[in-house]
């Protein structure tokens, strides 16, 4: 269990996501092109010479190494592929009194399930029967989201052209392959650190190393499964977190964790109208209930109003009829008292 | 002994086209025209600090990604108004939905700026579909929910037209584009966070998440909510002259908006908890990291949160204000984290990523454009009052 | 079909077709749902 910074962050994710191709809303595995080509890194044997950085460049046209190829300074620092390196070597450990420096080789891994190729909105990428990942520049946008979503940092984009950049990245040499050559990189690595050859028989090849040499390598083949696999598999006899490469991380494919997510998009196409015409006639409705229960409330008050005005009418006639008579009363009483008054005199 | 009279004040100072506000707009933008014209015979590399390993900087995380946010408000608002009948909103609705409209073309001038190949725009609906691809679905929703908020900004227009009949048509539309735009927001509101999803190893485990996706359209519905109380901070001044409603109106406008961004925002700050529990990453908030997202999330959510309570309890429109205004700088904060700073956190060659002026310069020259156009179509058609031959009218 | 990304490319294209056909026909949908409700 290693203790680095990405082997517990590998270790988190891996838990958390390692729920299978559910994810992605399908219970189906694939398997891959059967018969894919595959390549073998093993950094137990790279002596850093660079031959592969030169043999790259050379292949593809790009500007040669600056400066002398065997410079140590080059790796003072941690470099990465950029628009005219589709390939770097890096030194992750330095030389001890009984062991000798360890060297990695990047480049694009060729991912049996590629996270650039399901980031690009225009298809940019395919994975092909032969194993590599193509890009087509005839249809990229230059949004470089597959440059931001590449783990392994492999992509790199052509910022100084104005009109017609392009992503750069190895090609493993696709044109060379379907001539039936090998990558430039493997046939110009003196030191056997670089085979290739079918993505499964390697397979079996690297466990048959670690089974013959078992105090040499660590018990695992990098790329075997990682995020779904990879092209280019690392064996190492250091943890594969001190060379950089992501430990611990699931076996789910990236295309998975990527797209789990729009699975939402048909549903709230189909959910929403209905639902918020839904809300919208019951607001109307309560808008309408409450209308009428006010015009009702209104109505009954004028009613009441009416009424109590009816009675109060009623109850002066009632009071105005009674004063009248008392008044009448009164009068009658008078009038017999002057009667009687004026009768005695 | 003269009567020729030296014209001393030039005729553009007299008929009122050299105002402050022109000059420094104008510089601006021009500034801005010129970084852009560099853009396109130089390259990216010579106006941007963008690398291999930062693809996206400044243009992607505040055009983009924070531009998307901040425009929430059109959506917002129109559903309360159009599908909920919460009509006391009406005032604010077309200045909520211009915002809307002027933000959401802000995110395409700005991919403009930022494609490398910009004039392939629509390749991925007319060349090669990628629908694998959460940008694809961002690109399709972005397209078709500027079209709606064309629509929806054309009954203005038309009435200032004197258009009776263009009017009456979009107006009977409201209900049906202000659906389609509540989907259209939902799904490319949320759908920008999922574009992280695919870089697990790239983005810091507390701001990656399941869940980005949800955090980001709650997030998005607080952000909106404080731009529509922003932005009327300042139009509502600017423009009072024209302004109809009585200001206790329009202060329970703010009361009512500030009251659902605080219960957007606690429950922003809710999910956010929960997601560091899914991961079991509390232990993180003790490290570099762990307290600058402790910075983010209390200062930029739980503080607001509080603020809008308190002023929304007290009706204190100042403490609402400050509460709107700090939720917009940290739904800001939060896109740029999740862009470029918290992005790459770990990355191999200890590269970071600044932006330069230049790229500073054209985002503030684009907010200068919105902004300049706002006020030339506030100051002409009915956005912030009732054209008279319409009132009462939808 | 060897890859999840063939496959998904696959079904997410007539996903967004599927979804586009059922959000327009849903007005005509509501439409005839509710015209009898005007005839008052």
């Amino acid at each position: 269990m290693t203790t680095t910074r990405r082997g517990f962050i590998g270790g988190a994710i891996g838990a958390a996501l390692a729920t299978g191709t559910a994810e992605a809303g399908t219970t189906k595995h694939f398997e891959g092109h059967p018969g894919r080509y595959g390549l073998l890194h093993d950094t137990t044997l790279c002596v850093g010479c660079r031959s592969c950085e030169v043999a790259c460049k050379e292949v593809n046209d790009l500007p040669p190494v600056e400066g002398p190829v065997d410079d140590p300074q080059v790796f003072d620092t941690t470099r990465r592929t950029t628009e005219t390196s589709l390939t770097v070597v890096n030194k992750y450990v330095e030389a001890t009194d009984d062991a000798p420096p360890v060297y990695r080789k990047l480049q694009c891994m060729h991912c049996n399930e590629p996270c650039c190729a399901t980031v690009c909105l225009v298809h940019a990428f395919e994975k092909t029967p032969e194993g590599p990942v193509l890009y087509h520049p005839e249809l990229c946008m230059g949004c470089r989201y597959c440059v931001m979503a590449c783990p392994y940092y492999a992509l790199a984009y052509e910022y100084e052209d104005p009109l017609t950049p392009k992503v750069m990245r190895c090609t493993m040499c696709y044109d060379r392959i379907k001539e039936g050559k090998l990558p430039s990189c493997a046939e110009a690595c003196p030191t056997g650190a670089i085979t290739f050859g079918d993505r499964e028989e390697l397979i079996g090849v690297a466990h048959e190393r670690i089974r013959k040499h078992p105090g040499r390598y660590v018990n695992h083949i990098f790329g075997e499964h990682e995020f779904g696999g990879t092209s280019w598999m690392v064996l190492a006899g250091e943890s594969f977190g001190e060379l950089g490469l992501d430990e611990g991380v699931t076996s789910e494919p990236l295309p998975a964790i990527a797209t789990s997510y729009l699975g939402v998009v048909p549903l709230v196409v189909t959910i929403y109208p209905g639902l918020l015409m839904g809300m919208y006639a019951f607001s109307k409705r309560h808008e309408a209930v409450a209308k009428a229960e006010r015009e009702d409330a209104v109505a009954k008050a004028v009613e009441t109003t009416e009424e109590e005005g009816q009675k109060k009418i009623a109850a002066a006639a009632v009071r105005a009829a009674k004063d009248k008579q008392r008044a009448v009363d009164m009068a009658v009483k008078k009038a017999l008292a002057e009667a009687e008054k004026g009768g005695e005199s | 002994m003269s009567d020729v009279t030296v014209d001393a004040v030039p005729a553009a100072v007299k008929t009122g086209w050299l105002t402050p506000f022109n000059i420094i707009t104008g510089i601006i933008l021009v500034g801005g025209a010129i970084i852009l014209g560099l853009r396109f015979t130089q390259g990216l590399a010579a106006t941007t600090n963008l690398s291999n390993t930062y693809p996206w900087g400044l243009w992607i995380g505040f055009d983009v990604m924070s531009g998307v946010a901040l425009a929430a408000g059109g959506f917002i608002t129109s559903s309360a108004v159009y599908l909920f009948g919460m009509k006391e909103y009406k005032p604010v609705v077309r200045a909520a939905l211009l915002t809307g409209f002027l933000g959401y073309f802000l995110v395409v001038l700005g991919l403009l700026a930022d494609l490398g190949r910009p004039w392939r725009l629509p390749y991925p609906f007319i060349r090669s579909a990628g629908p694998t691809s959460p940008l694809f679905e961002v690109s399709l929703c972005v397209a078709l929910y500027l079209t709606v908020l064309l629509i929806e900004s054309t009954p203005a227009a038309f009435e200032w037209l004197g258009l009776k009949k263009f009017r009456k048509i979009v107006g009977s539309m409201t209900i049906a584009l202000t659906i389609f735009g509540l989907i259209l927001s939902t799904m490319h509101q949320s759908t920008l966070g999922a574009m992280f999803m695919v870089a697990p190893t790239r983005l810091h485990p507390l701001w990656y998440s399941g869940h980005i996706p949800v955090h980001f359209f709650v997030s998005a519905v607080a952000a909106g909510l404080s731009m529509v109380i922003v932005e009327g901070m300042i139009s509502h001044r600017a423009f009072h002259h024209q302004v109809e409603i009585t200001d206790e109106h329009f202060q329970g406008i703010n009361f009512g908006l500030a009251k659902a961004a605080s219960v957007a925002l606690a429950i922003y700050f809710s999910i956010k908890v929960i997601a560091l529990a899914i991961e079991d990453e509390w232990s993180l908030l003790g490290t570099g990291w762990g307290a600058y997202w402790l910075f983010e999330v209390l200062g930029f959510v739980l503080l607001p949160c509080v603020l809008f309570a308190v002023g929304y309890r007290e009706r204190r429109l100042p403490v609402v204000r400050v509460a709107a205004v700090i939720t917009v700088i940290g739904i800001m904060l939060n896109r740029f984290n999740i862009t470029f700073i918290a992005f790459n956190w770990n990355n191999p060659t200890a590269e970071t990523y600044i932006p330069n002026w230049m790229e500073i310069w054209v985002t503030v020259a684009f907010i200068t454009f919105a902004v300049v156009v706002f006020r030339w179509i506030a100051n002409r058609m009915p956005i912030m009052y009732e054209h008279p031959d319409w009132k009462g009218v939808h | 079909m060897h890859t999840l990304f063939d496959f998904l490319t696959h079904t997410k294209g007539i996903g967004y077709i599927v979804a586009g056909v059922l959000l327009v026909s849903f007005i005509p949908f509501w439409r005839f749902l509710t015209e009898r409700e005007h005839e008052e």
